[in-house]
């Protein structure tokens, strides 16, 4: 290969590089906004976990997963505005439906009353539920904090 | 001056290896220990079945709960595989901007990476 196009295509690529790290930099709403569900989450399902018949029925707590969903909701949104990555959007996606699964849980807990636990869920199942978001949150907050060290 | 551009080619193939190779090897391990978090989780899904703290509605919902956390940990950890090659790449050319850019007696390959620098260090846009 002659220098000349050694050069350009060295060139060619390093402009392709360097447009390819422009979405690459840190986006600190997404680390905020996955680590605001994270949080919120932690602390709900920890109360949640302490609450005895009436208040731990999913009709007694169906505001704090709709502010979830909202908050989960807001990431999702955000990353499609501007993130041109489909699997960070996949991401999103699938914390979402970990939240409405977790609420689907909740409901199915709630409508058997007959049980040992009567209307709550079981304390293994929430600290179940509380893990599964806390690792899908952290997850997506850690594209960021890991793609931003450049 | 002239380019030895077999042992370029070698340079920048070398750094591209050598990063990949890293940034894969702590994403194998990142996916390897979800899979055990996984395990783990649908183990104790079915312990809670066979006690009878839970039925089995409530056990597949729980069971979707973390197969919906697996699936956001692992596309994050594609996210980062994707970025870690295009980084690979840079770091390759990186390694090699100072001989071509003296040898080209023009800086062409310098410049780009001082702008990625400063976007790098610039606050991030919300």
């Amino acid at each position: 290969m002659q220098l000349p196009r050694l050069i350009m295509a060295l060139f060619g690529l390093a402009s392709l590089t360097c447009c390819a790290l422009l979405p690459h930099l840190a986006d600190l709403q997404v680390v905020s906004l996955a680590e605001k569900v994270g949080a919120e989450a932690s602390t709900f399902f920890t109360e949640l976990a302490a609450r005895s018949a009436k208040d731990c029925a999913l009709s007694a707590n169906s505001e704090a997963y709709v502010h979830l969903a909202e908050l989960a909701g807001a990431l999702k949104l955000h990353i499609a505005e501007n993130h041109g990555s489909p699997a960070l959007v996949l991401a999103s996606d699938a914390l979402q439906r970990t939240l409405a699964d977790a609420r689907a849980a909740h409901a199915a807990a709630s409508a058997k009353t007959d049980d040992t636990n009567g209307p709550c869920m079981a304390p293994a199942a929430i600290a179940l539920n509380a893990g599964a978001i806390a690792r899908a949150s952290k997850a997506i907050a850690a594209t960021q904090i890991t793609t931003g060290a450049q | 001056m002239s380019l030895d551009i077999a042992s370029l080619g070698s340079q920048i193939g070398t750094s591209i290896v050598a990063s990949l190779t890293s940034d894969s090897g702590k994403v194998r391990a990142m996916a390897l220990a979800e899979g055990d978090k996984l395990a783990l989780s649908l183990a104790k899904v079915a312990e809670l079945l066979a006690q009878r703290e839970i039925d089995g509605e409530e056990a597949a919902l729980l069971v979707r709960v973390q197969k919906d956390a697996s699936e956001a940990v692992l596309a994050s950890l594609a996210e980062i595989s994707r970025v870690a090659a295009s980084k690979a790449v840079m770091l390759g050319l990186k390694g090699v901007a100072g001989v071509v850019d003296a040898a080209s007696g023009v800086p062409i390959l310098g410049p780009l990476f001082a702008a990625a620098s400063a976007l790098a260090t610039a606050p991030a846009t919300t």
